[in-house]
């Protein structure tokens, strides 16, 4: 029998990963790797800590108790007055990342934060957040954080110590600084525009000349500045306007992930990709195209138009490839005014005609277009595409300059480079670090854990105590910014005031307040330097404003007017291309580019139990990095073309055994390796999880490195993905192929110009019975853009921290019982594994009023409210687990064990034997939504306990609510505002309108007529028509 | 006592062939001496005797040391949580279900030959139709057992009765779940009923030839005062007939509704409207190939040869391949209905059976439970021992794995590619497993030792000497007064 | 008779309960069987180790009522879950599952069918204990040893003193008279 109508295909292949090639079941047994060394402590914390700890909380729990008097904080939303107990309130603050400040908006219960947002009138946010802002509400409660201040004796035996001993022997140190000037001291601080930071250095620096102050952040956005002061004689910071760009190439420049701006990108350039407007319904009459060239397959590389969109070269052939399109514009006839070197043989594939339309469709939009340069490029690429820009008239269009901090000061590189030499040259004889962890991220080849064993006196302040405080003569605990008060500048140089939430639950303090102990300033607590810094009394109305707002009027600055001038870029430039041009990429000699982590960032988020299960957006994978190699260089070198094994990575001596992962779209002879894992001081969630790739990261190859020898090993090694938890048989991959056009509709602009209905059939299934009517009161519904979604994962995040979901640990996302209740299925797309496109496609409960999991529960534990909504209660549940069975999109989730109570390694222990769940994380858990016990199911609910709060406002003041009034999680958190939730009643709801449209379409309602609530716009993409689609094989992959 | 004249021919002993008829009269159904009281010593002999076979105490030790495993592993599952379970998502059932409907399908062959064949005047189910009840019971003990623990929270379990509780909640009663619980439960009590009304004559026997006080107060208890009386006997037969007359609906009925566990859901796969009459027959099925491999080692170790002939194991065996043969055909029909659908989701469902990550399991399937039982065209096969017993439990293997594959297979690659997972059961899941067989066994070997193994009463009501005639020309006869 | 003369003179007199006699084979016990009730006897019955055929009607026994019993038990089960199941879900707590009307018969037909006879096998049982009288430990008969084996291969006919056309004497031969093997009386 033929298996499945090879008709279905529709000319598109889908797939989801390589795994699906060979037909070997493989049976999960104990994965007893992970978490059984260590972890034993995970969650556990002595009594003695907890008793204290929750003397602080409580007397925080009446914050209005204790802190009203002395600091007032302005709500965002509710007066400080009638303020009842278990009533959210919402607070704005910032959250400072890579040097750059976030508006953040955060719920508090009774005196603790539990969940933060961003903050709607934010420049960068606008209401959106990323993963990272997500999570970091639940560091505030990590038990492992770093709890008291600690000294060092000569033995190098840590004590316990606290804040007063350690000023008093500060107060000697100063005195004798106070005489030399302060020399032999040296601050090493990590990138911040704290206004207050700075202005403490300033201090530093006046009253101890002599002083030394070093910058170091592992994750720089250095090669920006230093590109940019190269063409415009000034450094600055380069902020391009997606929204207003029809054509945007992106150059190694992962918009989605890790760049700290990542927020304002996703919703900029999904405003260029919105086809219908929620607020009138209007269908767009043009989309954005982007063209990516990029050295791994990342979330923006998933959005280009088609994989004809998409060149994948290695890290090292990027600026060659900006070589060759520059060229190939000024032979479309741009005068651009730098000279373009002409490149080597690069083998950008099929790229060549790319590039020719590239430059066609740059200069047909100029000023409309454009061109980003990613961080991990080196300077003159950054040079050059400023140039580019420049020549395309985009400047001050779509790409605007805005001042940077200290714009004068060394990179980081040359700044942890000098500290080393300093050091070397016995010039540094106390060094305070404040934050970061330069044992783990400096380079290798410094040593730094060498360098701080020669100085005599090493002061850490640090959240937790990890590899560097582990060197150190003492480490103070650092505070949560949700702690403290501080202040930050965002891209535009606007400041914003870091508000806390709650006392600092181990008595940390903030960079601030140590460099004001350092150098004994009048002024020791943040809250009255953030005053004084920024010249604001907390009496003044304005600073009641600026905590109202979130940020500070009148202090973002203008956008720098800059002439160009290629100046001594050409030279340079040409350098490089030579360089590169020799620099030979085969299998003994390969390349691996480091990135940035979507989940732990440069290794601070490493023991964020949320991060560490959020699946990587392209990989699926949780709790681990791998390599990411090109299947075919992989294959071709001997590995396992469906299981990961171990590697060994080789460069001078230099070694990394690292587990593999085969990532289609990788080029050839390059491997991807994220950073931040790979820890062994992050706290018992983050230690052992992942390899370090920092142990390849040298100060010559910060960000890509060449000539990295591979030794495969047979070791295999167990990746836990959510997605292809398995090797799938081929007529499994075959079903896929068949099956996931009708799950993700999808089609080009131009087809929705000739028909916005995208020839959506309407389902003409017919009801066997006399269905229930939804016909009054409210109907929530939810609309999904598959187009504007970038998979960035905010929103799962954001779901686990609202809906107090627990973490399973990687054992049991082996067996594939991970909780989060939204996922963002990821399906591959493409001619051929080499280079596909990927579909990130978010699914969530469908609340569908057909609901396949109701008439199966045999308590009736589930089932229709008048509203529309899939209801699940719990304390009804008894576990049959039928309705997961029964649920057409596996959007179900079972508690198999009480993962709220005891530890994530003692799981398979019996209940009375475990312990409770840890008080102090219980400090983060959302009162208005009940922990779930072991055998109950649980699922979305539309966030029902936000809904019923609006209603029971909208009750009292005895009106309708109003569209928009209430916001899921899911949707506060989209930054790109792809999830639209509302009343599809209601006429002139944003969702209602998105509804109407014909194109929109319910995952398998043709096949089941569940009548999903939860419905979907197609993917759309914008292909160039010089550049169509190849027609794909039938067999999809290979 | 009086010397009974008996049809017996000389030698026509255990192992005389008796499976076919000469034209001129029905080979007997009882061998060697045929008298009342012989047949009332053989069965008894085995309850009597002071000792039992060894191999009876190193089976009984054997088993009731699984009945201990099992109440560990339950013990350790309830106190710890599902997850001890291979179960996952999406394969939400696993083990305990699949253990759950394979042994409903063990129960059936009791009721089976004691309902269906006794409204078809099978004289022959007197030899077996006792034990048989007995494995029913057994296996629906067993059945039951699963879907208790298999729940989340079993302590709520109770949730499923239409208790009235404070949140004023009820069951739904639309869910299939509960029509399945509801049908196990009538089905343990009709069952359980049956077979012990049944056997009220024996026990009476067993009472009155009781040498001690203990036998006989425990006996006289059991047999409830019977002396049998011709009233009695009127009564007596007249609800066994009825009680037949329920069960043969019941026994189609119970894996029906089992059935729609899976055949209401919306799976592919699952949802189909071949499940009830699939499901029965493969119950049938099931069922008799476990009777058979039962009577084969009943008869040799409890010296039974006599009255559980050949014949027995020739009819057995038949029936056996006619259910085989039917479900045979069901599996041929699934895959035709799959194909003719033009339903990609249904026909994946199919191909995955034999194709997919467990295309061993649905061969093997194939193997156990539609080739093997075609040896039994071969009366050699049906009535040779060392034949027919291991092709019963190769059915047996069979039945259970299909069990496996239908809810697995299903369940591990559903709608949407993204939620795919493989399942594997744990080594709790084995254990639990072990432990029911055992449980099976313990109360078997209990059975056989200590209650009348085989219908006494009935299988005397078949000998030759049983049959009278009235004599009787006055129309009062039929009215009585 | 030989029992008679075993009781101690002390005791007072055990009332008699009736003769018991012995049959050999099923013809002679079927024969006696007609013979008895032609002559006219009312309070007596057969015992035998196994249901004899025809028996019913050598002695006339009147159909039994079983069949209406298990009926009105089947009845009682179906209407139980058809009433059940309608207040439960469409009136006491009116849930929607499904987008499903509240009252869905055909849902509730399965559940309808097993408590039927659920219904049914129930009420015929303890209608079969309350018919035949059972469980009675004690029966005069018990007490006669030859009795014991009326569950293995004895053939017997009660007579019961109190039945009007008893007479020790002319009854005792009416059985011998018919065959039987052995006759005695029992008291009890």
């Amino acid at each position: 029998m033929p298996p499945l109508k090879t008709d279905n295909l529709s000319g598109k292949e889908y797939w989801r990963s390589l795994n699906e090639l060979a037909d070997t079941p493989e049976f999960r047994e104990f994965v007893d790797r992970e978490f059984t060394n260590n972890a034993s402590e995970f969650l556990n914390s002595n009594r003695r800590r907890f008793l204290k700890i929750m003397g602080a909380s409580f007397a925080l729990a009446g914050l209005a108790g204790c802190r009203w008097p002395m600091e007032t904080l302005a709500p965002y939303a509710h007066r400080p007055a009638n303020r009842d107990p278990g009533t959210p309130v919402q607070y704005t603050t910032a959250m400072e990342l890579g040097g750059v400040a976030q508006g953040m908006l955060v719920t508090s219960v009774d005196g603790r934060p539990i969940k933060v947002d961003g903050n709607p009138k934010h420049v960068l946010n606008r209401g959106g957040s990323d993963a990272y802002g997500q999570a970091s509400v639940l560091n505030v409660y990590d038990p492992d954080r770093s709890r008291s201040v600690m000294q060092r004796d000569a033995q190098g035996k840590a004590a316990d110590s606290n804040w007063a001993t350690f000023e008093a022997f500060w107060k000697e140190q100063l005195a004798g600084f106070k005489k030399t000037g302060g020399k032999g001291l040296a601050i090493l601080s990590g990138s911040s525009a704290s206004p207050s930071l700075v202005d403490m250095h300033k201090r530093m620096t006046q009253a101890l000349p002599a002083s030394q102050w070093y910058e170091y952040e592992p994750i720089s956005d250095d090669a920006g500045r230093e590109g940019l002061r190269m063409v415009f004689t000034q450094a600055a910071r380069a902020v391009p306007d997606l929204s207003g760009a029809q054509v945007i190439v992106s150059f190694d420049q992962d918009f989605f992930v890790g760049d700290p701006l990542a927020v304002k990108f996703a919703r900029d350039f999904a405003k260029g990709r919105q086809l219908t407007n929620p607020e009138n319904g209007q269908s767009a009459t043009s989309m954005n195209r982007l063209y990516v060239v990029e050295s791994t397959f990342t979330m923006t590389g998933s959005m280009a138009e088609n994989a004809r969109h998409r060149i994948p070269v290695p890290a090292k052939d990027v600026p060659a490839v900006a070589c060759l399109l520059a060229a190939e514009l000024k032979k479309q006839g741009l005068v651009l005014g730098v000279e373009i070197p002409t490149p080597g043989n690069v083998n950008i594939g099929t790229g060549d005609k790319t590039l020719e339309v590239m430059a066609a469709d740059l200069l047909a939009n100029k000023g409309r277009c454009v061109l980003v340069a990613g961080a991990n490029q080196p300077p003159e690429l950054h040079g050059l595409i400023a140039g580019i820009n420049d020549a395309l008239g985009n400047t001050g269009r779509t790409v605007t300059y805005y001042p940077v901090m200290n714009p004068n000061r060394p990179t980081h590189l040359a700044s942890i480079e000098a500290l080393a030499a300093a050091i070397k040259k016995k010039e540094i004889s106390t060094l305070v670090i404040l934050g970061g962890n330069p044992v783990y991220t400096a380079p290798v080849d410094i040593d730094f854990a060498k360098l701080l064993a020669a100085v005599p006196l090493t002061v850490h302040l640090a959240d937790y105590v990890d590899e560097t405080s582990e060197l150190c003569t003492w480490h103070l605990p650092e505070s949560h910014y949700l702690e403290n008060w501080g202040d930050g500048r965002t891209f535009d140089m606007s400041v914003s005031i870091v508000q806390p939430m709650i006392q600092p639950i181990f008595g940390g303090r903030s960079a601030v307040e140590v460099m004001a102990l350092v150098i004994q300033d009048p002024m020791q607590k943040a809250y009255d330097i953030v005053q004084r810094t920024l010249g604001i009394k907390s009496t003044d109305w304005r600073w009641k404003k600026a905590l109202f707002d979130g940020y500070v009027e009148k202090t973002a600055s203008q956008p720098l007017h800059l002439s160009f001038s290629a100046g001594n870029l050409n030279g340079a430039l040409a350098q490089l291309i030579a360089k590169n041009a020799k620099v030979k990429l085969d299998h003994h000699h390969l390349e691996v580019v480091f990135r940035t982590d979507s989940k732990v960032f440069d290794g601070r988020f490493a023991n964020n139990g949320w991060l560490q299960e959020l699946p990587d957006p392209m990989t699926r994978l949780t709790w681990d990095n791998a390599a990411l190699i090109n299947p075919k260089t992989g294959v071709a070198m001997g590995l396992n073309r469906h299981e990961s094994q171990i590697i060994r990575l080789n460069v001078g001596g230099r070694e990394l055994d690292i587990a593999t992962y085969m990532m289609p779209g990788q080029p050839e002879n390059s491997i991807s390796i994220t950073l931040g894992y790979g820890r062994t001081h992050s706290g018992n969630v983050g230690n052992g999880a992942g390899f370090n790739a920092g142990t390849l990261r040298t100060t010559h190859a910060m960000t890509m490195l060449s000539g990295v020898a591979m030794e495969v090993t047979q070791t295999p090694y167990k990746l836990a993905t959510t997605q292809d938890h398995f090797v799938i048989s081929t007529i499994g991959e075959r079903a896929i192929a068949a099956r996931v056009p009708d799950l993700i509709h999808q089609g080009t602009f131009a087809e929705f110009q000739k028909d916005p209905g995208m020839g959506h059939k309407k389902s003409t299934a017919v009801s066997l019975w006399d269905e229930h009517h939804y016909d009054t009161g409210y109907q929530w519904g939810m609309a999904v853009d598959l187009t504007t979604c970038v998979g960035c994962s905010s929103c799962v995040v954001a779901c686990q921290a609202e809906n107090n979901i627990p973490i399973v640990g990687k054992e049991q996302v082996l067996k594939g019982r991970e909780m989060q209740w939204l996922r963002i299925d990821r399906y591959f797309r493409g001619p051929e594994s080499e280079n596909p496109q990927a579909v990130h496609e978010p699914i969530l409960c469908m609340q569908c009023e057909n609901a396949p999991c109701e008439a199966v529960c045999p308590v009736g534990a589930t089932s229709h409210s008048a509203d529309g909504l899939n209801m699940m209660t719990y304390n009804r549940c008894i576990g049959t687990r039928y309705c997961a069975n029964n649920c057409p999109y596996k959007v179900r989730r079972f508690n198999f064990f009480d993962y709220n109570s005891g530890t994530l390694s003692n799981l398979y222990t019996p209940n009375i034997l475990r312990s409770e769940m840890n008080p102090l994380i219980a400090l983060q858990k959302n009162p208005q939504v009940s922990i779930r016990v072991r055998g109950v199911m649980e699922k979305c609910t539309y966030c029902v306990q936000r809904i019923e709060t609006v209603r029971v406002v909208a009750e009292r003041q005895n009106r309708r609510i109003r569209d928009g009034e209430i916001t899921p999680a899911c949707a506060q958190a989209c930054p790109s505002q792809a999830l639209v939730f509302g009343d599809i009643r209601d006429k002139n709801s944003r969702v209602a309108k998105l509804m109407k449209q014909d194109r929109m379409y319910g995952i398998l309602n043709k096949e089941l007529y569940t009548k999903p609530r939860t419905r979907y716009l197609p993917k759309v993409w914008n292909p160039n028509p010089a550049l169509p689609e190849e027609t794909l094989s039938p067999k999809g992959l290979m | 006592m009086a010397s009974v004249t008996t049809t017996q021919l000389p030698g026509m002993t255990g192992d005389f062939d008796n499976t076919l008829d000469d034209g001129v009269s029905k080979a007997p159904l009882v061998l060697g001496e045929a008298t009342f009281r012989e047949v009332t010593r053989k069965i008894c002999r085995v309850a009597e005797a002071p000792r039992a076979p060894l191999a009876w105490y190193v089976a009984f030790a054997i088993s009731t040391a699984l009945v201990g495993v099992l109440g560990v592993m339950i013990a350790y599952a309830v106190f710890t949580g599902v997850g001890v379970w291979g179960n996952n998502s999406p394969v939400f059932w696993g083990f305990p279900i699949i253990n759950f409907v394979f042994w409903v399908g063990l129960a059936h062959a009791g009721t089976f030959i004691s309902a269906i064949l006794l409204l078809f005047r099978q004289k022959w189910r007197t030899g077996i139709n006792r034990f048989a009840e007995a494995t029913t019971v057994f296996a629906v003990v067993c059945a039951g057992l699963f879907p208790g623990i298999h729940v989340g929270r079993p302590w709520f379990a109770y949730w499923m009765a239409p208790v009235p509780n404070v949140m004023g909640a009820w069951p739904n009663f639309y869910s299939p779940l509960l029509w399945d619980a509801i049908a196990v439960f009538t089905y343990t009590n009709v069952s359980l009923l049956f077979w012990y009304v049944g056997m009220i004559p024996d026990l009476a026997t067993f009472r009155d030839r009781s040498k001690t006080r203990l036998r006989h107060t425990i006996y006289g208890i059991l047999a409830m005062g019977w002396r049998g009386s011709a009233k009695h006997w009127q009564l007596y037969e007249r609800t066994i007939l009825i009680l037949a007359g329920l069960a043969t609906a019941l026994v189609l009925g119970v894996s029906s509704t089992v059935s729609t566990d899976f055949a209401v859901s919306q799976l592919p796969g699952w949802h189909e409207t071949i499940f009830p009459p699939y499901f029965t027959v493969g119950a049938i099925f099931s069922g008799f190939a476990l009777v058979l491999a039962l009577a084969i080692p009943a008869r040799e170790l409890f010296g039974l040869k006599d009255l559980i002939t050949k014949r027995h194991l020739d009819n057995l065996a038949k029936i056996t391949l006619v259910m085989g043969s039917i479900v045979t055909y069901i599996y041929l029909m699934e895959f035709f209905i799959a194909y003719y659908s033009g339903n990609g989701y249904e026909q994946f469902a199919y191909l995955t059976r034999i194709m997919g990550p467990y295309w061993r399991m649905g061969w093997l399937i194939l193997f156990c439970n539609c080739l093997v039982p075609q040896i039994f065209w071969f009366k050699f096969a049906r009535t040779t021992w060392w034949l027919a017993l291991p092709a019963a439990l190769l059915c047996l293997v069979g039945m259970w794995s299909e069990r496996f594959v239908i809810i697995v297979t299903v369940l591990n690659r559903d709608f949407l590619p993204s939620a795919w997972h493989n399942y594997a059961p744990t080594w709790v899941d084995w254990l639990t497993f072990a432990g029911s067989i055992g449980l099976f066994f313990t109360l078997f070997l209990l059975f056989c030792r200590f209650l009348p193994m085989i219908a006494m009463s009935e299988v005397k009501s078949i000998l030759p000497q049983a049959e009278g005639h009235v004599h009787d020309d006055s129309p009062a006869a039929a009215a009585g007064h | 008779m030989s029992t008679a003369h075993n009781i101690e003179p002390v005791v007072k007199e055990p009332q008699m309960y009736g003769l018991l006699a012995e049959f050999h084979d099923v013809q002679t016990l079927l024969d006696a069987a007609v013979a008895l009730r032609k002559a006219g006897y009312k309070k007596w019955d057969c015992y035998t180790p196994f249901p004899v055929h025809g028996m019913d009607k050598a002695m006339g026994i009147r159909p039994s009522i079983l069949p209406w019993i298990a009926l009105a038990g089947a009845m009682g089960g179906v209407f139980t879950i058809l009433a059940l199941a309608p207040l439960c879900n469409a009136f006491l707590y009116p849930m929607i599952f499904s987008g499903k009307p509240y009252w869905g018969m055909p849902g509730h037909i399965p559940m309808a069918f097993a408590l039927g006879i659920l219904g049914g096998t129930v009420f015929v049982v303890h209608g079969l204990f309350v018919l035949a009288r059972l469980p009675q430990f004690y029966h005069p008969l018990f007490t006669a040893e030859r009795f014991r084996r009326v569950t293995d291969d004895g053939m017997f006919i009660a007579i019961e003193a109190t039945d009007p056309s008893y007479s020790p004497s002319a009854t005792s031969q009416l059985l011998t008279k018919l065959g039987a093997a052995a006759v005695e009386e029992i008291r009890d």
